[in-house]
């Protein structure tokens, strides 16, 4: 009988500038969107799907959140030794990048 | 009631970006890519652009650049509206001649602020 496994920890790998640039996109669409829902509803008076379209727009801004985090670790200057610099395949962005997003 | 040309060359942030500005009470006339988007500023003569940046045909710096040296057209404030997040990204499109940044996801409340700003007043002021 095998041991039960141990539980795995999250591991979360910075992602490369250029693809949270590309994730920007459809995220602008999901939150654009579900607000723009959000509005029409409450201009209606239509609260039946009100709920679940807070639940989007707010999924939404958790995603966003998660990639600006994973933005600002890649922005962390790295130490000087070629192991701890991760693949050379991700360009690191500039050192003012805009902090507010 | 304000003129908005949008040139946007995604569909889906077109239509979300423009029906959330009409519903704010601005008029929105659209351009799919930068040549586009110069010529309608042109003849549409807008109160204010608001320009993606990655567009095909003439991308939003050179569309831009273009836009600041014409005579007619120079004076509409232009709005540079990107996915790129970088400080480098908005000194580009400063340098370009755009007069305000702003980034993707749209934050609505902020880049109406911005907008209101450089157009004088709230557009919702005009609004039927």
């Amino acid at each position: 009988m095998s041991e039960p496994a141990a539980p795995v920890e999250p591991v979360r790998h910075p992602l490369p500038p250029e693809l949270i640039h590309e994730l920007r996109t459809p995220l602008t669409q999901i939150i654009g969107y579900s607000e723009l829902l959000i509005e029409q509803a409450v201009e209606a008076g239509d609260t039946g799907y009100l709920a679940d379209l807070r639940k989007v727009n707010a999924a939404g801004y958790r995603l966003l959140a998660l990639m600006e985090e994973s933005f600002q670790s890649v922005r962390t200057p790295a130490p000087a030794t070629d192991a701890a610099r991760g693949p050379a395949c991700i360009p690191q962005p500039d050192e003012g990048a805009d902090a507010t997003r | 009631m304000s003129k908005i040309l949008l040139v946007e060359d995604n569909e889906m942030n077109r239509d979300m970006l423009s029906r959330r500005l009409e519903r704010k009470g601005y008029q929105v006339v659209l351009a799919t890519d930068g040549q586009a988007g110069v010529d309608m500023a042109r003849s549409e003569t807008p109160d204010l652009v608001l320009m993606d940046m990655s567009l095909p045909v003439l991308d939003g710096w050179e569309a831009t650049r273009r836009l600041k040296a014409d005579p007619a057209t120079r004076h509409i404030p232009v709005i540079a509206l990107t996915a790129h997040a970088m400080s480098s990204d908005r000194e580009k499109a400063l340098e370009a001649g755009c007069d305000e940044y702003d980034t993707k996801p749209i934050e609505l409340p902020r880049l109406l602020g911005k907008m209101e700003a450089l157009l004088g007043g709230p557009a919702a002021e005009a609004a039927p």
